[in-house]
């Protein structure tokens, strides 16, 4: 009887101490995607008439090679974002109009690209926080394992090294009036200019698209224009 | 593995100081304790139901990711002092959904995670001595470290801080064997931490503890 009961007391313990060892988690790289945008309430965006997309989407990196840089200009990735915007701000019932006719907002899409290094220290386990192997886990892996496919991940004596790859998209929704003014005042002044006395340019919405890289480039681009409709959805105030 | 050899050895030393100590065994089984001054060992794991504040503003999901250690000393009548600590995770994810607020909205998932870390004092009270079944009431309290996160996409506030708790219980020692020094505890707990931030007046659970028992 005295085994019988020692073996159900190893048992429990056993069960109890397997149950540390949890360290799934159900994540999907599109869970970490954010649609932002943020807007001037007191803005009456139906005064807005005509819009103008600049003519391609302005890139920025600390990490693509220069194959890279210009294929995204060539194999059409910048085109089908440009165009998503304007079909977009199109279907709200806005109308696109050339430089030369004054749009009432000009519209400017910006695209960076950063690689970053980051490194997560795990605290010695005789420290006796519980959980350390892997339980603990749920948060100090959320930003490594799960990206295996992505990033290299090179575990070491109490600390892991990772790089990983963001994108953002940045939709700028500029007053075309004040872009004229602007322009005006960069021609006027040249390079001579002080750029604390330059006239501000007004922005009434803006929108921030942005995710960790994936490995594969079609998904990559579903998920941003997929984060472009989010944004629009998200400012139903824009509607003419 | 090194901990688990630890828990091995924890268990056979346990084992053998109760062969070792085996003297004739009374009727009274634990009521022996209550006379002749001495401890219960507990080891739990816990089922967490979060509640109030918690269930309402942060995470409802019930936790099964906690364990508990404790230790009571019996004095010469049917009460008990001692204390101990547990550890417990909760978690849930919301799926995709818009937040707004004054002029900015963002879309995303949302991850909220709460880490409790109590260490407490307890008392019990055990009214009925039968031989197999030793109901009790008490009360806990102490210290509870908070490791609170609100995460939205990959990004995320962190709270680490220390409040006071306090949690009622009740519950009852099962034994299998009248003369052993073994027994299952199931209790409940109303863990009721103070934290007074933001909008939450407190974050409490109910708790279901599921453990083994040893007579020390």
């Amino acid at each position: 009887m005295r085994t019988k009961i020692n073996l159900l007391s190893l048992l429990l313990v056993v069960l109890m101490l397997s149950s540390c060892y949890k360290t799934e988690e159900d994540a999907t790289l599109e869970d970490y995607d954010i649609t932002l945008t943020y807007y001037d309430k007191d803005f009456k965006f139906d005064s807005y008439g005509t819009f103008l997309v600049r003519d391609s989407v302005q890139l920025l990196s600390n990490y693509l090679s220069d194959e890279e840089w210009e294929s995204f200009y060539t194999s059409g990735d910048a085109g089908k974002i440009r165009n998503k915007i304007i079909s977009e701000f199109k279907a709200l019932g806005y109308t696109e109009v050339s430089d030369s006719e004054n749009p009432d907002f000009m519209v400017n899409p910006v695209l960076t690209a950063m690689q970053q290094t980051d490194v997560v220290y795990y605290p010695g386990w005789w420290w006796g926080y519980p959980g350390y192997w892997g339980w603990y886990g749920g948060w100090y892996y959320k930003n490594t394992n799960y990206y295996d496919p992505y990033w290299g991940y090179y575990p070491s004596w109490g600390a892991s090294y990772y790089t990983y790859k963001t994108g953002t998209l940045i939709i700028e929704m500029a007053d075309g009036e004040s872009v004229r003014v602007y322009r005006q005042w960069i021609e006027d002044n040249g390079e001579d200019g002080d750029p604390n006395d330059a006239p501000e340019i007004i922005f009434n919405w803006t929108a921030h698209v942005e995710g960790v890289m994936g490995s594969g480039t079609t998904t990559n681009e579903a998920r941003l224009i997929f984060g472009i409709e989010e944004a629009f959805n998200q400012s139903p105030y824009l509607k003419k | 593995m090194k901990k688990l050899y630890i828990i091995l050895a924890l268990i056979s030393v346990l084992g053998f100081s109760q062969k070792a100590s085996a003297q004739e065994p009374d009727a009274t089984g634990f009521i022996r304790t209550y006379a002749q001054p001495g401890g219960m060992l507990s080891f739990d794991w816990i089922i967490g139901v979060p509640m109030g504040d918690m269930n309402s503003n942060f995470i409802s999901k019930t936790s099964t990711r906690g364990f508990n250690v404790e230790y009571r000393y019996f004095f010469d009548s049917p009460i008990s002092l001692g204390g101990g600590l547990s550890w417990q995770g909760f978690y849930q994810k919301y799926d995709r959904a818009t937040y707004s607020t004054d002029g900015i909205a963002i879309t995303s998932t949302r991850f909220n995670y709460l880490y409790t870390f109590p260490i407490y004092m307890n008392f019990h009270y055990y009214p009925l001595k039968t031989n197999y079944v030793f109901p009790f009431i008490g009360v806990n309290m102490g210290a509870f470290h908070i490791d609170k996160q609100d995460q939205i996409g990959r990004y995320y506030v962190q709270d680490e801080s220390w409040h006071f708790g306090i949690m009622p219980e009740v519950g009852a020692l099962f034994k299998l064997d009248a003369h052993s020094g073994f027994g299952i505890t199931v209790k409940a707990k109303y863990n009721y931490i103070f934290y007074n931030e933001n909008n939450y007046n407190s974050l409490s659970q109910l708790n279901i503890y599921i453990g083994a028992t040893w007579i020390l």
